[in-house]
């Protein structure tokens, strides 16, 4: 069962993070459709800032997911160097237990404001798209923390492997 | 309000990362103000927090940074900064200031400057007896100046969280400031290399520093074609941000063809990780944000400061010791995050000038990087100098009371912060 929740919580992952970064080269393409159109062919476009901005926040949101992934998101750590192995092991459970609260109420009000939002978002001055469009990503967001949060042992043996600080420098020294 | 900070601060004693104890404490906080239903305040307060048009500039600032670091640029500005103050006694540590500086354009992080320069310079300080705390230390100190300098993704999320400063303005603001925090680094690097006698490079001839400066010319020109573009009005912060990025991508693959597919496949990975990173503690900012200004704690603030005192010296002061503790604690951005919302209402309401304000808080802020005993900068440098945190704590001290001389004259003379932005007619507040 833990196994294949880790199965579901590395593809969402993968998936999630692959969709993500098209949306950061669809970013740059437009800003650069955008510049060139404006100040080459004296031409602005009206939809790319608008569309960029889109992106901008589903890219953002689908990057929150990932960093809980892998252990990313700044904190001070200093206190499971102190605990003996048993207490860090329950301390981690209680984090996670409380970033699952928070991904939870998230995830819930996030839904529920999808659900009632009536106001329309412009890309042009004649075309707009439903504000709920932009909302989705919170729920999105918080129900892909939420699977990662399901396998957390795996979570936590990731988190102890590595300390936060050596991680991150590996990932820049790549 | 002390409930929901005493919240906040066991939450991140207790390890729970800092963007989400900051959520979790808006969370508590709003349940508190009106009950469940106001917990809907939260994804709403989120989404506004990731949403402004102004941060598109992040994640095009991060995949420039990120090309560049992996089309070699690090050896190419490490070489050419050594042909310009290496055959100084302690050159290599007078190098590690220098290119900390140039890379401060290109990147706006601290962590990645330490990284990319501290893997080079650390092993080569080693090498040539540079104590290895002494190396720790030296690459963390100088890797401050890298989110003073612009282009900064702190300023860009600051400016986003306040509309009396905007992006350009806090950018040329960036620069003097930057430029005193490097002179201060200088000084203290070439005192304590005099005192313990560190060793001088070759010197290169000027045909040699030509050859160095066209090696990295191309490298160097990003943080000046962004700086130009947008100071000079000619493109927004976003497209400057898309401007450079394709910049990098141009000439890391088809100038110095260093960059592969697999590259770009990598820095588009971890400009959404860092973006989601950066995005997230701006989006728990707004949420717990809502929660102070419902409180109108920022207000009481101002009245309680001037009831202690009127002197603006002092309460400038006051300010300046509580962002140093925080910053011991706290990373940059969580800091700005937190800090931002109370103090700068209030210091405006005090009648300091916002732009000057913004400055002071972005050094000091950075100089908590350094600090011990929660210096990111400085333990990654450790890790990588493979010394004890205390042996490099110890080192970083004549850094740190040179990073301290720098802020006080920022703090208290205001227009080295405002001359620049006043030449070029910028206007704020």
């Amino acid at each position: 069962m833990l196994k294949n929740l880790k199965k579901l919580s590395d593809f969402t992952d993968l998936f999630s993070l692959r969709i993500a970064a098209l949306m950061i080269g669809a970013i740059l393409s437009l800003t650069v459709i955008g510049a060139v159109s404006r100040y080459v062919f004296s031409f602005p476009l009206p939809w790319p800032m608008p569309l960029s901005q889109i992106l901008m926040i589903w890219s953002a949101l689908l990057g929150i997911p990932a960093g809980l992934k892998r252990g990313e998101h700044m904190g001070v750590v200093a206190i499971f160097k102190v605990l003996p192995e048993k207490a860090e092991t329950i301390l981690r459970y209680a984090d996670y237990f409380l970033i699952f609260l928070f991904s939870f109420i998230l995830f819930l009000f996030g839904w529920i404001e999808v659900q009632t939002i009536s106001d329309t978002f412009m890309i042009t001055r004649n075309f707009r798209i439903s504000y709920q469009w932009l909302v989705a990503a919170i729920p999105v967001s918080a129900i892909i923390q939420i699977i990662h949060l399901l396998a957390v042992p795996y979570l936590i043996e990731e988190a102890k492997e590595y300390d936060f600080q050596l991680e991150e420098m590996k990932e820049e020294i790549k | 309000m002390i409930v929901v900070f005493a919240i906040f601060f066991l939450l991140v004693i207790l390890g729970v990362p800092i963007a989400f104890a900051i959520g979790l404490t808006g969370m508590y906080g709003l349940y508190t103000a009106g009950g469940p239903s106001f917990l809907t305040v939260a994804p709403a307060r989120l989404l506004a927090g990731v949403s402004d048009f102004i941060l598109i500039s992040i994640p095009l600032f991060v995949l420039c940074s990120e090309l560049l670091n992996r089309s070699g640029m690090t050896d190419r500005i490490i070489e050419f900064s050594m042909s310009l103050v290496g055959r100084y006694r302690g050159g290599l540590s007078h190098v590690n200031v220098g290119a900390s500086m140039l890379f401060s354009g290109l990147t706006g992080t601290a962590v990645t400057d330490t990284t990319a320069i501290g893997n080079i310079l650390i092993p080569a300080m080693k090498k040539k007896g540079y104590g290895a705390g002494y190396s720790a230390a030296v690459t963390a100190a100088t890797s401050v100046v890298g989110p003073i300098i612009p282009p900064s993704l702190v300023m860009i999320y600051y400016s986003s969280m306040f509309r009396e400063v905007s992006v350009i303005s806090m950018f040329a603001a960036g620069i003097v400031p930057g430029i005193i925090v490097v002179i201060f680094l200088f000084i203290a690097s070439y005192l304590v290399s005099e005192k313990r006698k560190y060793p001088k490079e070759r010197s290169y001839s000027f045909k040699e520093i030509i050859a160095s400066f066209k090696n990295v010319i191309l490298a160097i020109m990003t943080p000046v074609i962004i700086l130009v573009a947008i100071l000079s009005g000619f493109t927004t912060v976003t497209e400057a941000g898309g401007i450079a990025a394709f910049y990098a991508l141009i000439i890391g693959l088809f100038v110095y063809r260093t960059l592969t597919w697999q590259d770009i496949y990598h820095s588009l990975i971890r400009t959404v990780i860092i973006s989601g990173i950066v995005f997230f503690l701006i989006g728990a900012a707004y949420i717990l944000g809502w929660v102070i200004t419902f409180s109108g704690l920022p207000g009481l603030i101002a009245k309680n400061m001037m009831a202690i005192t009127t002197n603006r010296f002092v309460q400038l002061a006051m300010v300046n010791v509580l962002f140093l503790i925080t910053g011991m604690f706290l990373d940059i951005g969580p800091s700005v995050v937190l800090l931002a919302p109370i103090i700068t209402p209030a210091m405006i309401q005090l009648g300091f000038d916002p732009l000057h304000f913004a400055m002071v808080m972005m050094v000091n802020v950075n100089i908590g990087n350094a600090t011990p005993p929660m210096g990111m900068t400085l333990m990654v440098a450790s890790q990588i100098a493979r010394v004890p945190y205390e042996e490099s704590i110890r080192e970083v001290v004549p850094f740190l009371i040179a990073e301290i001389g720098a802020l006080l004259l920022i703090s208290y003379v205001p227009s080295i912060s405002l001359w620049f932005p006043r030449l070029l007619g910028l206007s704020w507040g």
